[in-house]
């Protein structure tokens, strides 16, 4: 698929592509270096969308920081919530009483659900800016479901402020367990669904395969996490490399790219990327079925060590103890990772978040030479670039 | 949803007697092309309101990835002072007579990051004029369609009567009057 | 619950003696060192991931230099190992050496320490700011960065409205002049006289 820009020796064009631009998935401005149809330079410029969120959490307590955490990734929620959450947690040590087991198993259905909805923009999306609607379309109504459910849980459709230090802010509601059970068997159909539409059109897989082919070594150097690294064939999950809350029990499989678009693909290119987060939904729905038969029966209260959902509530830590400490979890980009600095007052001295956007974006200079102007959006559509957690 | 504009008679006939620039606003009234302008998080809502269950398509609303061809600027999301320029741009690409939206807290006045942000643009209307405000971080879908159809009957009178309404309509709770709660019905 | 175990620093103390472990594991390196030393943890050590690389002001942290921290988080995917190497420069010009060379995920990262906390990173190829627009004033991330009052002619805040950061200097006398009213014209940004910074 690749042309050397090299070899064609034309006059050098200059776009700027974004920072509007529907298939830049936000604010991200590429600077392309065109000659004629093949790309010789793309330079992203970011920061459209710089909110300073590091630096709000440096005035706020350590509580406070949790509905930000929403906006550091909106798609994904849940988790932006949860990883900042558990880094906190481990931060305060053992200062603060641990999570009730029932207020794990909610985390992780929740965090599951919100990856599945993610991942569903994430496949949805990189379909619809290769021409095909229908499946985004597909994917948004499922994500509806997602978003009723959290919205009967904590009463928002996309910034949930759900899962707080200690715990989660509510019970589940009564319905839920049956509502969640309904959603994965209607999930299950429609990705099979899904599937035929996307996964196995030709026309589709040729505009990925082989496009953006990255090796196990150089997605490693650049820093990829999550599904773009094992796209690359690198099977490396924190769920189950470096677990956190109860997902050690929950035998996590891993799947990774392996060629899947067969003789037109090699491994590691955007069709790996795409067909690894169609695996992870089946996964994640695997996963949430799982926590549900964990689900310890409620308590009346909520610090109750088996039943409750949030740990003694009355000593949410106001103040850790000072130090330092990088935690990182799994989030649908990857890793998630807070690096936390405590001064020993009651608010941050430092938040810093590493997310796996950002490593994907600084990738695309490296990678986007060569290809054809066409394939920018296959890219950055595979990458799953959300410029929120970019820009931060 | 039976239109006034359309039957002016009794109408029973099938057949509406309408003079044409009327008719012509009624067009224009009931199809407002919006500007794909989504930058932040209520850019996904914006997005799941023209998705499946919402569907803004249905209010002949279809978005439209340049300037020119949009009627109205829907402003979802945060802008920054890095954006800002960018925005009022696009604005300006606009062929007149064109309509703003501006969708949440962060474009109404820079919403959670209004106070301890150093790159935030404390509200777009310091750059663009505003015809609807619509609360919320993010502001549910049913309340964008409330706004879009106060919009509308701006529109309307624009066309019609010529004026041009100043003030900005700012969208409460509890007064929409489209749409249900859907989520909130157990 | 700690993922990783932290790697044992034996090894490259012994190689390098200037390097100082911190109680929470954490390794000091000379600026001057850094180069070498992370050449050796990431080719005999195999530490090939970078996870993060964050910079901290340490002007107001108890116990610590009043420094600019610079922090690289270091893991092997092979050896399950994580390391974190420290680095401190002055508030006042400092340089460290890139370690961009080493992993390219370092190229942003630095862009974006430089960015907000002024460490200039010596070698690396493009070092221009990464977030903010490039004639921005001052390093935000720093611990004693002044919000700015307006931005390209732009107020930043709206009237009557102050960064709660700067509530303590309450200063009673001179009141605030008329406050400009921000009614947005139809086509150009309304000329907002610059009010001085609150
Ligand atoms: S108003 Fe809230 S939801 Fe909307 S862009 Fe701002 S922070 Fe995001």
């Amino acid at each position: 698929m690749t042309i050397e820009a090299e070899t064609l020796d034309g006059e050098r064009m200059t776009l700027s592509m974004g920072p509007h631009h529907p298939s830049t998935h936000g604010v991200l401005r590429l600077i392309v270096e065109t000659d004629g149809e093949v790309i010789s330079r793309a330079v992203p410029d970011i920061g459209y969308l710089h909110r300073a969120i590091e630096k709000i959490g440096e005035k706020l307590e350590w509580a406070q920081f949790v509905p930000y955490t929403d906006r550091v990734d909106y798609v994904c929620a849940m988790n932006a919530n949860l990883a900042f959450c558990v880094a906190a947690e481990q931060l305060m040590g053992s200062a603060l009483a641990p999570v009730p087991r029932r207020g794990e198993c909610i985390r992780v259905l929740v965090a599951e659900l919100n990856r599945i909805s993610s991942h569903l923009v994430a496949v949805g999306v990189s379909a619809m800016d290769l021409g095909a609607f229908t499946p985004f379309l597909h994917g948004l109504a499922q994500r509806e479901t997602v978003n009723d459910i959290f919205e009967r849980l904590c009463g928002q459709r996309l910034t949930y402020n759900y899962i707080t230090i200690g715990g989660v802010a509510f019970d589940l509601h009564p319905t839920a367990v049956a509502e969640i059970g309904t959603f994965l068997d209607e999930l299950s159909r429609e990705m099979k669904r899904f599937s035929q539409l996307i996964t196995v059109n030709p026309i589709f897989r040729d505009r990925c395969a082989k496009v953006a082919t990255i090796s196990a070594a150089e997605a490693i150097a650049w820093g990829l996490v999550g599904p773009n690294l094992r796209g690359s064939g690198v099977d490396f999950d924190l769920r189950r490399d470096e677990p956190y809350g109860i997902y050690g029990e929950l035998d996590v499989q891993v799947p990774v790219g392996r060629n899947y678009a067969g003789r037109h693909g090699a491994l590691g290119d955007s069709y790996d990327r795409f067909v690894v987060r169609l695996l992870e939904i089946q996964e994640s729905i695997r996963l949430c079925r799982k926590a549900l038969e964990l689900l310890p029966p409620a308590a009346a209260k909520a610090d109750d060590p088996v039943g409750g959902w949030q740990s003694d509530a009355s000593k949410v830590l106001r103040k850790p103890p000072a130090g330092e400490i990088y935690v990182r979890t799994e989030a649908p980009r990857g890793e998630m990772g807070y690096h936390l600095v405590s001064d020993g007052s009651k608010m941050p001295y430092r938040i810093k978040i590493r997310t796996g956007s950002f490593a994907a974006v600084g990738m695309l200079e490296y990678l986007c030479p060569g290809l054809f102007m066409a394939d920018i959006v296959t890219v950055i559509g595979s990458l799953d670039i959300v410029l929120p957690e970019v820009d931060r | 949803m039976t239109d006034k504009a359309l039957s002016p008679g009794n109408g029973d006939d099938g057949v509406a007697l309408l003079a044409v620039d009327e008719f012509l606003a009624w067009g224009k009234e009931h199809s407002l092309f919006y500007l794909l302008f989504a930058t932040a998080c209520c850019g996904i809502e914006l997005m799941q309101t023209g998705g499946p269950r919402y569907d803004l398509d249905r209010l002949g609303m279809i978005p439209r990835a340049t300037p020119r061809q949009a009627d109205l600027m829907i402003v979802a999301g945060t802008i920054t002072h890095k954006m800002a320029s960018r925005a009022h741009l696009l604005y300006q690409q606009m062929a007149e007579p064109r309509w703003v939206v501006s969708m949440g807290s962060c474009a109404n006045s820079g919403g959670p990051f209004s106070k301890h942000s150093y790159s935030v643009l404390n509200g777009i209307d310091k750059l663009i004029p505003i015809d609807v405000y619509i609360p919320g971080c993010p502001p549910r879908p049913e309340a964008l369609i409330d706004g879009v159809m106060a919009l509308r009957h701006r529109v309307k009178k624009y066309r019609t009567a010529g004026i041009r309404d100043r003030d900005p309509h700012v969208v409460a709770g509890g007064d929409c009057e489209f749409g249900s709660h859907p989520g909130k019905d157990s | 619950m700690p993922a990783l175990p932290t790697a044992d620093p034996a090894a490259l103390i012994s190689r390098f003696p200037g390097l100082v472990v911190r109680p929470d594991g954490f390794i000091t390196v000379p600026a001057g060192e850094l180069p070498t030393v992370a050449r050796m943890v990431r080719d005999e050590l195999a530490f090939n991931q970078l996870m993060c690389l964050s910079g901290v002001d340490q002007l107001e942290l108890p116990g610590a230099a009043a420094a600019i921290g610079v922090r690289y988080f270091l893991a092997s995917t092979s050896r399950r190992l994580r390391l974190t190497l420290s680095v401190e420069v002055p508030r006042d010009d400092g340089s460290v050496p890139t370690v961009s060379d080493l992993w390219p995920a370092a190229l942003f990262h630095e862009r974006e320490a430089y960015d907000l906390f002024g460490i200039r990173f010596t070698g690396h190829p493009d070092l221009r700011r990464l977030l903010l627009p490039a004639d921005w004033v001052g390093h935000p991330g720093r611990r004693d960065y002044v919000y700015p009052a307006t931005y390209n002619g732009v107020q930043h805040l709206r009237d009557g409205q102050r960064f709660v950061a700067e509530k303590k200097p309450v200063k009673p006398a001179a009141k605030p002049a008329e406050p400009v009213k921000a009614a947005a014209s139809e086509s150009a940004p309304p000329a907002t006289a610059p009010k001085a910074a609150p």
